[in-house]
């Protein structure tokens, strides 16, 4: 029997579950200083992964009650920072943050969020942060303005002549083509990661952070206002008010985190609503299917 | 604050007993043998309030396309890290091209950077591990206007082994206090804080009164003088490798006394001020009861893992800066606010990196275009986050009355950065003059010097209106860049 559900995960160890995106569990803590840094949901089970020290920390649940926790040494250059499901597996993307120029990225790779495969090597110079998956090619974007494809997350190929300034923040993917978004309003579109069309400016100091697709729209939420297309081409702008800086979308519930611990929620991603609050730092959101007969 | 560290009755005056318990600090203190009669000179024969100097110094370099304008002139709207004080536009002076230039033996970045900061040194280092550097503006400072005050100057803040950015002299580095407990108690041991009434300070009664009246434990005294003349006694019958150790000890004996003449002079001031206080409110200082427990490491901790705790924590030094400056408990601060292995979570709203150290090697590069945007815009967010801190002690400064004149209109007060950028810089440092010096300083004002200027010549500046002006300062003499004979002409 599979339920929807929303996770939010953040500094030492924290996790919170909830069916609606509303009405949020108590906090479950793992150990002091360990940080999640990310999650995702699929195979019906919640994947969340982080570090504590040097070390990364993957931890995993089918019910969201009971944790599997593992630790693999990192060596204080291989920070995992994030995981993705692609509709199969989940991909766990990592490196050096810190050092300039030789982030050293990797992906690992899992089923069930217990057993991992990796690091892969991925190559490049900086991190990729953030993967989209669609019509079997995944995109990525990371530092200083990196723009990759794969057909496996394992090989990747990098869209030359980039610049640090066209650094893009999230991406999705939805109605065949990939929307990927950045600082001060930018929106930058590509159908196969490696021929990007025009990008789209926006507003000075508008950020965007997050881009969702829905099922029938990009929402792209920003510092200030929100941007909402189709097709990625045509937007249009929408003034926001107490916007957070990480947002989820699922079963048309969008939920986001802000600064310090505090969730909100959202039926179109204009309005949101403050709807918990924890004392430790939220770093991400996560929805999708828990149980077992949903992906 | 706790009983054990009060000197005197509560009514602000201090016995003799108790300074002499105080003794051995006293001992280890410059400018003791020259301090009372300044003193009284200040208590009574300057006419209204001492002008002041405080140094707010924050961590990681900054991003100058954000803090400066594109040119000089007239400021008009400020730079999006500097617009918090946009209610002080008329106090500001932008300065820009300031640099620091000198040679560096045997230092990592940080180190090279926090040596040079307020030093201005042409040759910064380590010999065997030790330091060296060359008196820093704030110590050099203090040599003239720490004669007058209860404590010559006070070094504040988050700074580590590093980047000290003191130095009381060229291999003396002066160390920084980050506990604010530590330094509330430091500041008034003895005494209790108290407005000065710079009106009643300036008629020459009570001059005299701090030069004639008689010493506040006979006691005490005739014990002193009961000692010397044993010593004096003894003497004669010393060889000479005793007599010299006699000497010693009878130097530190008077230099002691004179440091007690001094403070209970300055107590007797502070007694009349109590009485009749000067017009403004005592800044209220609360030290959360958390930031002890269970000791101020623990918390230290806290601070650069949580932008709330280290918001609490800048907001109380602030605080503790205008206090000091307030009750003229010394008249040089130096703040060092932030941390380079702080987090920023919530303050950084862009991206996925919060720890400050990473933000400023990525967002820093050859050219700022070439640098991490995100990082960058990471730090655009953590300075002009400082600056809300900052504004916000301008604020206090710009309130107080000090009798027709605010406390800001009696401060030279330098917002910077001890590096110029997160990439380790050096070249055109933040440096953000405040408050109008009494008169010394034309703001509302962006002045743009030649690149690569001695940050010295900005030194010497201050020091002139400080009364403690010399020839050069640093490198302002020397440097291959050296320019305007070591000076910064149209500050005023």
């Amino acid at each position: 029997m599979s339920r929807p559900v929303f996770v939010a995960v953040g500094y030492d160890g924290l996790r919170l579950l909830s069916e609606d995106g509303r009405s949020w569990g108590s906090p479950m803590l793992g150990q002091e200083g360990e940080v999640l840094r990310s999650a995702a949901v699929g195979n019906g089970r919640v994947v969340a992964v982080g570090t504590r020290g040097g070390d990364q920390v993957l931890t995993a649940s089918v019910d969201g009650v009971k944790w599997t926790r593992s630790r693999r040494e990192g060596g204080y250059g291989g920070y995992l920072r994030a995981v993705q499901f692609d509709g199969r597996r989940f991909l766990g993307l990592g490196g050096d943050p810190g050092a300039v120029g030789a982030a050293n990225p990797y992906v690992l790779i899992s089923d069930d969020g217990v057993n991992w495969e990796g690091p892969h090597r991925i190559g490049g110079k900086f991190l990729i942060r953030r993967i989209a998956f669609g019509d079997g090619i995944y995109v990525g974007v990371g530092d200083r303005g990196r723009r990759a494809w794969s057909r496996d997350a394992i090989h990747w190929e990098d869209v030359p002549d980039v610049k640090p300034l066209e650094t893009l923040i999230d991406i999705a993917h939805g109605a065949g083509v990939f929307v990927g978004v950045g600082l001060h309003g930018l929106r930058w579109r590509t159908l196969d990661g490696r021929k990007w069309l025009e990008p789209i400016r926006g507003e000075e100091g508008e950020h965007l952070n997050s881009i969702v697709w829905t099922g029938d729209r990009f929402v792209a939420v920003g510092l200030g206002a929100t941007y909402l297309s189709a097709d990625g081409a045509k937007w249009e702008r929408r003034p926001n008010r107490e916007a957070p800086t990480t947002v989820c979308h699922h079963e048309g519930i969008f939920v986001g985190t802000k600064w310090k611990g505090r969730l909100q929620a959202s039926r179109d991603g204009i309005v949101w609503d403050a709807v918990a609050r924890v004392d430790r730092h939220i770093e991400a959101v996560a929805a999708g299917w828990i149980g077992s007969d949903r992906s | 604050m706790s009983d054990r560290n009060r000197f005197g009755d509560g009514s602000g005056r201090m016995t003799r007993r108790a300074m002499l318990r105080g003794a051995g600090v006293a001992v280890a203190l410059p400018f003791l043998e020259s301090w009372v009669r300044p003193f009284a000179r200040a208590a009574g024969g300057i006419a209204g309030p001492p002008l002041r100097m405080a140094i707010v110094t924050v961590t990681g370099g900054t991003v100058l396309e954000s803090w400066k304008l594109p040119g000089g002139g007239p400021l008009g709207k400020l730079p999006s890290i500097l617009r918090p004080l946009d209610f002080a536009r008329n106090d500001l002076l932008i300065l820009t091209g300031l640099s620091h230039t000198g040679a560096s033996d045997n230092l990592n970045g940080h180190e090279n950077c926090g040596y040079k900061h307020l030093t201005g040194a042409a040759r910064v280092g380590k010999i065997g591990g030790r330091p060296y550097a060359g008196i820093s503006v704030d110590q050099a400072a203090a040599r003239v206007a720490g004669r007058e005050t209860f404590l010559p100057s006070i070094e504040m803040g988050l700074t580590n082994h590093e980047t000290p950015f003191s130095f009381r002299s060229v291999d003396q580095p002066a160390p920084f206090e980050a506990d604010p407990r530590m330094i509330f108690d430091r500041m008034f041991r003895g005494r209790q804080p108290v407005v000065p009434n710079w009106k009643r300070r300036g008629e020459s009664r009570d001059a005299e009164a701090g030069r004639t009246s008689p010493p506040t434990d006979p006691y005490d005294r005739s014990v002193l003088d009961a000692v010397r003349a044993e010593a004096r006694a003894l003497r004669n019958r010393l060889d000479s490798s005793d007599r010299q150790k006699l000497d010693q000890y009878l130097d530190a004996l008077r230099a002691s006394e004179t440091r007690i003449d001094r403070l209970e002079a300055r107590l007797r001031v502070e007694a009349l001020d109590v009485k009749d206080p000067g017009p403004s409110r005592l800044v209220d200082i609360r030290i959360p009861s958390e930031m002890g427990k269970p000791s101020f490491h623990h918390y230290r901790e806290l601070i650069h893992r949580d932008p709330e705790k280290h918001a609490d924590y800048i907001r109380i030094m602030a605080d503790l800066l205008v206090l000091a400056l307030q009750t003229d408990t010394t008249r040089v601060v130096t703040l060092a606010a932030g941390a380079d292995d702080a987090f920023f979570p919530g303050v950084v709203t862009v991206g996925y990196e919060y720890h400050c150290h990473t933000l400023e090697h990525q967002g820093n590069a050859d050219r700022p275009e070439n640098a991490d945007p995100i990082a960058r815009e990471a730090c655009r967010q953590i300075h002009a986050w400082y600056t809300e801190f900052f504004a916000e002690m301008v604020a206090r400064l710009k309130a107080i009355d000090e009798g027709g004149s605010t406390l800001l209109d009696n401060t030279m007060l330098l917002y910077t950065s001890y590096m110029s950028d997160g990439g380790h810089g050096t070249i055109d440092y933040p440096a953000l003059l405040v408050g109008k010096a009494q008169g010394t300083l034309r703001t509302g004002r962006q002045i743009d010097f030649p690149a690569k200027t001695p940050m010295s010549n900005l030194f010497v500046e201050m020091l002139e209106r400080m009364g403690a002006g010399g020839p050069g300062f640093g490198d302002s003499l020397t440097s291959p860049n050296r320019a305007f004979e070591g000076r910064l002409p149209g500050l005023a």
